[in-house]
């Protein structure tokens, strides 16, 4: 037995009420479990297709999203900086900058899961200022799971690092 | 202006913050149709650095920003407001939550920098 000062933390492990069963579904011990299919990167044909959708993706158009190169763990995608990209202090508007990586964290994922994926979440620091040349983002696959994806951008700018990007994403199908 | 090219509108001043409006259009999806996620944190952002400029009538400029996806947009406009949680003199937290009619799509949290007068 726990000291009682440790003992309400383990509450938790109890249920608090009872489980009921759903009369429709089999009974618990004859379901078996599923398990998602381990993720296979995109053949040929379906990455042509993965390419095609991210650079014909109309906010990456709005923008300029141009494709850069694959690696092993990931794609590199480029941003040409041109004035609408600035905001009112003359510098690359954090958005801007945020929809090129999270391009590059999508389109690469996309790739080595071979099916469609979106952003849960993502975390951003920016590290300078940006006013000129072209950004270049270049995603690096963590771990592909079968219902997550971590993955970490690094956004250049003219041999210079930018900022930075943790994110993570759902498979969805 | 990015805000502006990407259509993003002042709405309104609040005691801690600011809300802005994004009506959404096709060049705002991504390549699944939905609203791409980039376009979501430039309102997010936009909304928490024209809240911290008016409010504290100091410039900044985004350091960091964690944002949350927490569910697909179907509406045609999009609304953040932001909320200033701490104003330092160096740096000011703050959040915003982005709305589409009544379901809440996104949340976003982040640390700006107060620029000094001689950097802006």
């Amino acid at each position: 037995m726990l000291p009682k000062r440790f003992r309400h933390s383990l509450s938790w492990i109890k249920p608090k009420r009872e489980l009921t069963l759903d009369p429709l579904l089999p009974a618990p011990h004859i379901m078996v479990p599923v398990k998602a299919p381990t993720p296979a990167p995109a053949d040929a044909e379906n990455l042509a297709e993965i390419h095609r959708t991210f650079m014909t993706a109309p906010f990456n158009q709005l923008l300029g999203v141009e494709f850069g190169e694959y690696h092993d763990d990931g794609v590199s995608l480029r941003l040409p900086v041109v004035a609408h990209h600035r905001n009112g202090a003359g510098v690359v508007h954090g958005g801007a900058m945020l929809t090129l990586a999270d391009a590059a964290l999508g389109f690469g994922i996309a790739r080595a899961v071979g099916k469609r994926c979106t952003t849960a979440e993502l975390k951003i620091n920016f590290l300078r200022p940006v006013s000129d040349g072209v950004l270049v983002a270049r995603s690096r696959i963590l771990r592909a799971g079968r219902k997550l994806v971590v993955a970490r951008a690094e956004l250049m700018c003219e041999g210079k690092h930018v900022a930075e990007v943790l994110a993570t994403f759902a498979v969805l199908d | 202006m990015f805000h502006r090219f990407v259509g993003i509108e002042f709405v309104e001043l609040h005691a801690d913050g600011a809300t802005m409006r994004l009506e959404l259009g096709d060049e705002h999806r991504d390549a699944q149709g939905v609203v791409h996620g980039g376009a979501i944190f430039t309102l997010a952002d936009s909304a928490i650095g024209s809240g911290i400029y008016k409010v504290l009538g100091k410039p900044c400029t985004t350091a960091e920003m964690k944002i949350n996806y927490l569910r697909p947009v179907t509406g045609n406009v999009l609304t953040a407001r932001s909320h200033i949680l701490r104003a330092g003199s160096r740096l000011v937290v703050a959040r915003a939550e982005v709305r589409s009619g009544a379901s809440r799509v996104a949340e976003a949290l982040s640390t700006f920098v107060v620029l000094d007068q001689a950097e802006t």
